[in-house]
């Protein structure tokens, strides 16, 4: 059962997408998301939501995967919807009824609120976790972040936790699993009773599985001392990313694409204006 | 001898209609007696591990079927949880599952979710850690304060407790001293004796089972490759190594020295037996000469 939580899953390939610099695809995904925030009107959205899916479509993860992405999401996205209908003041009143009352920059605000983010969770899904292993990610991430090495934020020490802490995630999975196994051979009953019931019956996995966690942590730790490891200064790395000719191309593709949509925004006239 | 379990026609696919499908084991067929100790052995991967969590009910079969005294085991939810219990598993570092305050309560995790009296309770207790040879002042230590050893010994007094007719262990010796592995081998063969509880030995390992058991079951990538005695399954020495496990240095020893023309049984297993069949040879050679 603990086998089908997909928590920031990678689907190996060899798309343009997969073989872009994960700098890049970092940096596309908050200029997107940036974009995402400043545009209103339906023709910037026809812009973002196109590049969107010709994006998906070249990654060939499939829209399936990434419309199964948005499953988990579903219930923020209904809330989001009623808050919006509810709760936004101004336009004309289109439905009313004792204390509700619903105007259609309720509607409106509701329906872009809900594709934004829809995108959002989209493009992070086909451009960052599906098509980026977790570990070019967090170098990544640490190669965008270096200059904030100037103010003294520990960069390469947050890049490091975040590479160990996805590393063990399926590890630690699988340990669950083990000890679920181990307790229901002894009679363990995980299905029945009550909530509290329930509840007390996770203590014989959790305790095995803490002291797990810490001792997998204190052999890490040691394992990584022995082999000298002391932090960033002056570490090299296996794998040196590099801009090719065909990351240039995509960036500045995509900075047209994501300028012609805030540009759209500003003009476009037949589009309606929100606050 | 009665069948104490049946496996028909077993198959357990992981993953299937994913890029992850694999199967862990095809069409698997053999039966546990009453009683016996029957080693299980094969190589990593062999499918050991998805094999016996099918035999008390932790995994269901894709297909086929595992038969508890002559009852499919998934017959009814009830039968099924009995089942947990009259079929002890055993699994490998089983002390890393320790979770409780103090040993003793630990170990009566099990006959607690039996629902057994108070009395009861405390008695299997008592009984399941003798039988592993714990003292009765470390029952109300913490588990966690003990050996590797010891821990590993509490876990198996967990399972004993619950007085299964079946005692499952996957690689009870593994990371132990040669010291904590005999001693684990011996509680294990003095419960089959004193309880008639049948064993089922999960290893990779030769050497720990040749000793051990009545009968010996060889898994190759997810099927049987054979069934028989020590001495029948030993004497096979080449398809054991093409099946990537180690053969007991006796059993590579005989073979080695019946290769050379030196008339040595081929079925010698343990070191006792070889170096009878040594020192007849010599004492035969020197009459002769």
């Amino acid at each position: 059962m603990l086998k089908d939580i997909t928590l920031g899953q990678f689907f190996p390939g060899n798309s343009i997408i997969h073989k872009m610099d994960p700098r890049l695809k970092l940096v596309i995904t908050v200029l997107y998301i940036t974009a995402l925030f400043m545009c209103h009107g339906p023709v910037p959205y026809i812009i973002l939501g196109g590049i969107l899916i010709l994006a998906v479509a070249l990654s060939k993860v499939g829209f399936r995967q990434v419309t199964r992405g948005l499953k988990p999401i579903l219930i923020l996205l209904v809330i989001t919807t009623l808050f919006n209908v509810f709760y936004t003041n101004g336009g004309q009143v289109i439905f009313s009824w004792k204390f509700i009352t619903i105007t259609d920059y309720g509607v409106y605000n509701a329906f872009y609120m809900v594709l934004r983010i829809a995108l959002l969770i989209i493009a992070t899904f086909t451009l960052l976790t599906y098509t980026t292993s977790p570990i070019m990610l967090t170098d990544a991430l640490e190669s965008v972040l270096s200059p904030l090495k100037k103010i003294k934020v520990p960069v390469h020490e947050l890049a490091m936790m975040m590479t160990i802490a996805l590393r063990f995630i399926p590890t630690l999975l699988e340990e669950t699993d083990k000890i679920m196994s181990a307790q229901k051979s002894r009679g363990a009953d995980f299905e029945s009773g009550g909530l509290i019931r329930r509840a007390k019956a996770l203590i014989p996995i959790l305790i095995p599985l803490f002291i797990s966690a810490f001792r997998r942590a204190e052999e890490l730790a040691t394992a990584m001392e022995c082999r000298c490891y002391n932090g960033g200064e002056g570490r090299t790395k296996l794998r040196v990313m590099k801009f090719a000719m065909r990351d240039y191309v995509i960036l500045f593709v995509s900075l047209a694409v994501l300028a012609l949509a805030i540009y759209s925004d500003y003009t476009c006239t037949f589009g309606v204006i929100l606050p | 001898m009665d069948n104490i379990i049946e496996v028909l026609n077993l198959t357990h696919t992981y993953g299937a209609d994913t890029p992850f499908e694999h199967t862990a084991i095809e069409d698997m067929s053999f039966e546990i007696k009453q009683g016996e100790i029957l080693g299980l052995i094969g190589h990593t991967g062999s499918g050991k591990s998805t094999l016996i969590q099918h035999l008390n009910g932790l995994l269901k079969p894709d297909s086929g079927m595992v038969k508890f005294c002559g009852r499919d085991i998934w017959d009814d939810k009830q039968f099924t949880r009995e089942v947990r219990f009259s079929v002890g598993l055993v699994f490998q570092y089983p002390e890393y599952q320790l979770f409780e305050e103090t040993v003793e309560r630990d170990i009566a995790f099990g006959p607690t979710n039996m629902k057994l009296s108070e009395d009861e309770i405390r008695e299997r207790v008592l009984y399941a850690a003798r039988s592993v040879g714990l003292d009765d002042s470390i029952l109300l230590k913490s588990p966690f304060e003990l050996s590797g050893g010891q821990k590993r010994r509490v876990a198996l007094a967990g399972v004993i407790a619950m007085k299964p007719k079946v005692l499952i262990l996957d690689e009870p010796t593994a990371g132990l001293d040669p010291e904590g592995r005999e001693e684990i081998l011996n509680y294990i063969k003095n419960y089959n004796k004193e309880t008639g509880a049948t064993i089922v030995f999960v290893t990779h390992s030769m050497e720990d089972i040749a000793r051990v058991v009545d009968r010996i079951v060889v898994l190759e990538k997810s099927k049987i490759l054979m069934t028989g005695t020590p001495k029948e399954v030993f004497s096979r020495t080449e398809d054991l190594i093409r099946a990537g496990l180690t053969i007991p240095v006796a059993a590579e020893i005989a073979g080695k020295l019946a290769k050379k023309g030196i008339p040595v049984s081929p079925a010698i297993y343990t070191i006792e037996q070889l170096a009878d069949a040594i020192s007849t040879l010599y004492a035969g050679g020197g009459k002769n000469a």
